[in-house]
C-alpha cells in the first residue's frame, strides 16, 4: 500500500468535512463535519509518520495531541449549544445569526 | 516473493480499500443526511473506519485510542446533547441552504488541488532503521520524555474545558 | 531537562488552581457581603500570581528546557510573557469591577482566565508545533468559555461562532501542519527552517503554506478570516473582549512570527505575495467596515483588524527592523484598546448598553473617563505625541526603508480614516446633550490603573528610544 493512497483518501475526507461545514446550518452537524475534516488530517499524520518518518513516531504522538483536545473542544462546544438551546430553543447556526456582519 | 507474502499484500491492499469505501459512503452520509442521530451514528462507523485505517498503518494503539474517545466519548457527548436538546419527532434538521452549489464547487476544486498535487509529489520516503516491535511502551516513552510538556498541557486544556463546560451548561440563573 | 526554566508559567498554572480551591472553600454559607470581598480576593490572588510571574520571568535564564524545542525560553519569548502577564492584570482589575454583579461564579472565571494566560505563555515560547499546537488551543478553548461565559444571548451567539470558527481553522491548520511535516519530516521548528534552506522542496509546500496561514489568519483575525471577531467581540463580557483585542492577537502575532520567520523564512518568496495581498485586504475592509457601525464594541473590533493589516506590513518586510516594530506597535496597540475596553466596562456598567448613542453626553457625566478614551483612540488613531504615533512611525517608515512604500501610503490613508470613525465616538461624548446627567462614579483602583495607563502612553510616546531598542535587542537572531 502506497502513502499516496493514504493521502488521496485523507483528501477526499478533508474536502468532505469542508462541504459539510459550507452547507450545514446546524451547530451540531457543523461540528460533525469538522471532525471528519481531523480525521483526515489525522490520518495524513499517520501516515506520514509511517512512510516518511518511520523512526520516530512524531506523528502518533501528534495524532494522540489532536484526539484529546478534540475532545476538549466538543465538550466545550457542545456546552455552548446547550445553553443556546436553552436560550432560545434553536441550534440553527442561521437562527443564531441574529447579529449582522 | 513466496505465497504468503503475495497473500498478505493483497490482503492489506483489499483491507485498505475496504476501510476506505466504508469511510467514504459514511463521510458523505454524514454531511448529507437531515436526521441528526443518524449523521451521528454514520460518524461513529467512519470513525471505525479510520480506526481499522489507523491498524493498516502499523499504528494499533492510535486504532485503539481512536476507538475508546472518538467513538467512546464524543459520539456519545453528541447522542447526549441531541437528546437533551431535540424532541424525538422533531429529529430531522433544516438544511441544503443556497450556498450548496457554492459548497460543492469549493470543496470539489480543493479536492482536485489536493489530488493533483499528492500525486505530483514525491515525498522523501524512508525506510525503518529498526524494525518497531514495541509501539506502545515507545509512544509511552516519548510522551513522558520528550513531550511531557505538550502531555501535561492537554491535561489543563481538558480541565479548563471540563469546569467551563460545567459553568456553562449549568442549569439556573 | 531544567525545570526553572518554566518557574513563570508554573507560578501561573500554581495560582490558577489556587483561585479554584480558595473559591470552593470561601463562598459557601456566608453573607452577601463578605461573599463579595471573597470574590474581590480572589481577584488580589490572581495578580499577586501574575506580579510575581512577572518577576519570575525577569530572573528566568535562556535557554531549552527539555531534551527537545518545545519550551524555548529566549529574549523573543520574554519579552511577550512580560506583556501577556501585564494584560492579564489589567484584564483581572477590569473584571473584578466587571464581574460584580453580573455572576457568582467567579473563582471558575479567574482559573479559565488564567489558564489561558499561561497558555499564551507557553505559546511564545513553543519552538515545535505539537506544543504550539496544543497550547494554542489551550487558549482558544479558554476564550470560547469566557466569551460565553455569562451566558448572555450575544455571549452565547459569539461563543458558537467563534467555536466554529475556530474548530474550523484549527482543523484547516492541522492539515497544514501535517504536510509541512510530511516534507520535512519533522515537528521542530527549527529543524524545518534548515530542511527548507536546503532546495529540494516539492509542489506540497505552497498547499502546506497555505493552510497554516490561513489557521494563522484566524488567531490573528485577518481579512478574510475574521467572521468571528465582530460577534466575539460584542458577546463578550467586556475584559474577555479586552483580552481578546490584546492578549489573544498578540500571542497569535508571537507565534506568526516564530513559525514564519524562524521555520519558512528559507522560501520567503513563496508566502511574500500572499501576505502583502491579505495585508491590503485587511487594512481596507478593516477600516472601512468600522465606519458604518453603531455598537462600540463591533466598531473596535474592525478597527482591531485593520490594525492587524498594519502589523502584517511589518512581518512583510521581515527583517530585524520590521519585526522589533511589530513587537514595539503590539505593546503600544495592546496598551492603548486595554484602556478603551476599561473604560467601555466601567461605562456599561451604568448606561447598560455598548451602543455609541449611549455615550451622548458622557463628558457631563464623568470628564476623567472621557478624558482617558479621548487619549487612548488618539494613541490608536496614531496622533503625536502618542504611543501609537510613534508605533505606526517606526511601521511604516522601517516599510519605506525596506522598499515597501505603496504598503506605508496604503496604511497612512487608512490610519487616517480611522481618525474618522474614532472621532465620531468622541463627537458623542463631548459634543452631544446627555439624556441622564448622573456622575459616573468607580472605584480608584481603577482609575489609578487608567492613570498609569495614560501615562504609559504619553511616556513610550515622547521617549520611545529605550522601548524600540528593548524590542530591538529581543527579535531573536534567527538570520
Amino acid at each position: 500500500m502506497c502513502l499516496t493512497n493514504y493521502l488521496i483518501l485523507s483528501a477526499i475526507f478533508f474536502c468532505l468535512g469542508i462541504y459539510g461545514v459550507l452547507v450545514r446550518r446546524n451547530a451540531v452537524m457543523i461540528l460533525l463535519s469538522i471532525e471528519l475534516m481531523l480525521n483526515a488530517a489525522n490520518i495524513n499524520f499517520v501516515a506520514f509518520s509511517k512512510y516518511v518518518d518511520p523512526n520516530m513516531l512524531t506523528g502518533h504522538i501528534f495524532t494522540i495531541f489532536v484526539i484529546a483536545i478534540e475532545a476538549a473542544e466538543v465538550a466545550v462546544g457542545l456546552a455552548i449549544i446547550l445553553s443556546a438551546y436553552r436560550h432560545m430553543k434553536s441550534i440553527n447556526v442561521e437562527d443564531i445569526n441574529l447579529m449582522k456582519w | 516473493m513466496n505465497i504468503d507474502a503475495i497473500c498478505s499484500l493483497v490482503l492489506s491492499n483489499m483491507a485498505f480499500f475496504v476501510l476506505a469505501a466504508i469511510g467514504i459512503v459514511c463521510g458523505v452520509l454524514v454531511v448529507t443526511v437531515r436526521n441528526l442521530v443518524h449523521a451521528v451514528l454514520f460518524l461513529a462507523v467512519f470513525l471505525l473506519s479510520v480506526a481499522g485505517l489507523f491498524i493498516t498503518l502499523e499504528a494499533e494503539f492510535l486504532a485503539i485510542i481512536q476507538v475508546f474517545i472518538f467513538v467512546g466519548a464524543i459520539v456519545v457527548l453528541f447522542m447526549f446533547l441531541i437528546m437533551l436538546t431535540y424532541k424525538v419527532s422533531d429529529m430531522a434538521v433544516p438544511q441544503g441552504n443556497r450556498l450548496k452549489g457554492a459548497a460543492i464547487v469549493v470543496a470539489g476544486v480543493l479536492f482536485c488541488l489536493i489530488f493533483y498535487i499528492m500525486k505530483a509529489m514525491k515525498w522523501n520516503e524512508a525506510a525503518p532503521v529498526v524494525t518497531i516491535t514495541d509501539d506502545v511502551a515507545r509512544i509511552g516513552r516519548l510522551l513522558l520524555g520528550q513531550y511531557v510538556l505538550p502531555f501535561e498541557l492537554v491535561s489543563f486544556v481538558l480541565l479548563a474545558a471540563l469546569i467551563g463546560a460545567i459553568v456553562i451548561a449549568r442549569k439556573g440563573e | 531537562m531544567n525545570y526553572t526554566l518554566l518557574t513563570p508559567e508554573i507560578i501561573v498554572c500554581c495560582t490558577a488552581l489556587l483561585v479554584l480551591v480558595v473559591d470552593l472553600f470561601m463562598a459557601q454559607g456566608e453573607g452577601a457581603k463578605s461573599t463579595k470581598s471573597t470574590k474581590k480576593l480572589l481577584g488580589w490572588i490572581a495578580i499577586a500570581g501574575l506580579v510575581a510571574g512577572m518577576f519570575a520571568v525577569y530572573n528566568t535564564p535562556e535557554g531549552l528546557a527539555f531534551g527537545n524545542r518545545s519550551f524555548v525560553n529566549d529574549t523573543f519569548a520574554m519579552y511577550f510573557k512580560y506583556l501577556f502577564l501585564g494584560i492579564g492584570i489589567l484584564v483581572i482589575v477590569s473584571s473584578m469591577d466587571y464581574l460584580a454583579e453580573r455572576t457568582t461564579h467567579h473563582g471558575e472565571y479567574y482559573f479559565v482566565l488564567l489558564l489561558v494566560i499561561m497558555g499564551t505563555m507557553f505559546m511564545v515560547s513553543a519552538g515545535e508545533l505539537i506544543s504550539l499546537y496544543v497550547s494554542l488551543e489551550m487558549l482558544s478553548v479558554g476564550s470560547y468559555v469566557l466569551v460565553a461565559y455569562l451566558r448572555t444571548r450575544q455571549g452565547i451567539e459569539g461563543g458558537i461562532k467563534y467555536l466554529l470558527f475556530g474548530a474550523f481553522c484549527s482543523a484547516v491548520l492541522l492539515y497544514g501542519i501535517g504536510i509541512i511535516y510530511g516534507l520535512t519530516g519533522t515537528t521542530e521548528i527549527k529543524g524545518i527552517g534548515e530542511f527548507l534552506n536546503q532546495g529540494d522542496k516539492g509542489c506540497a509546500l505552497p498547499l502546506g503554506l497555505a493552510f497554516i496561514l490561513a489557521g494563522f489568519g484566524f488567531k490573528i483575525a485577518c481579512i478574510p478570516f475574521h467572521f468571528w471577531v465582530p460577534e466575539a467581540y460584542e458577546g463578550a463580557p467586556t475584559p474577555i473582549t479586552a483580552f481578546l483585542a490584546s492578549a489573544s492577537k498578540v500571542a497569535s502575532f508571537a507565534v506568526f512570527i516564530r513559525v514564519f520567520m524562524e521555520g519558512f523564512i528559507g522560501i520567503r518568496q513563496e508566502w511574500t505575495m500572499a501576505l502583502i495581498i491579505l495585508c491590503i485586504l485587511t487594512m481596507a475592509i478593516g477600516n472601512l467596515s468600522a465606519i458604518p457601525q453603531t455598537n462600540i464594541k463591533r466598531l473596535l473590533a474592525y478597527s482591531s483588524i485593520g490594525h492587524a493589516g498594519y502589523l502584517l506590513i511589518g512581518l512583510v518586510i521581515g527583517t530585524v527592523n520590521g519585526l522589533s516594530a511589530v513587537m514595539f506597535y503590539l505593546l503600544v496597540y495592546a496598551l492603548a484598546i486595554l484602556g478603551i475596553f476599561m473604560v467601555i466596562a466601567i461605562i456599561s456598567k451604568r448606561i447598560d448598553t455598548d451602543e455609541i448613542e449611549g455615550y451622548e453626553g458622557m463628558y457631563k457625566r464623568s470628564p476623567f473617563l472621557c478624558l482617558c478614551m479621548l487619549i487612548c483612540l488618539a494613541s490608536l488613531a496614531g496622533l503625536p505625541p502618542l504611543a501609537g504615533f510613534m508605533g505606526k512611525f517606526y511601521l511604516f517608515a522601517y516599510a519605506v526603508h525596506a522598499g515597501y512604500i505603496y504598503l506605508a501610503v496604503i496604511g497612512f490613508i487608512f490610519s487616517t480614516i480611522s481618525v474618522y470613525y474614532y472621532f465620531r465616538i468622541l463627537k458623542s461624548m463631548y459634543f452631544m446633550e446627555a439624556k441622564d446627567e448622573s456622575i459616573i462614579s468607580f472605584s480608584p483602583l481603577l482609575k489609578v490603573v487608567l492613570i498609569l495607563i495614560m501615562l504609559g502612553l504619553f511616556l513610550i510616546g515622547i521617549l520611545p528610544q529605550s522601548f524600540i531598542s528593548s524590542a530591538i535587542e529581543s527579535v531573536p537572531k534567527w538570520y
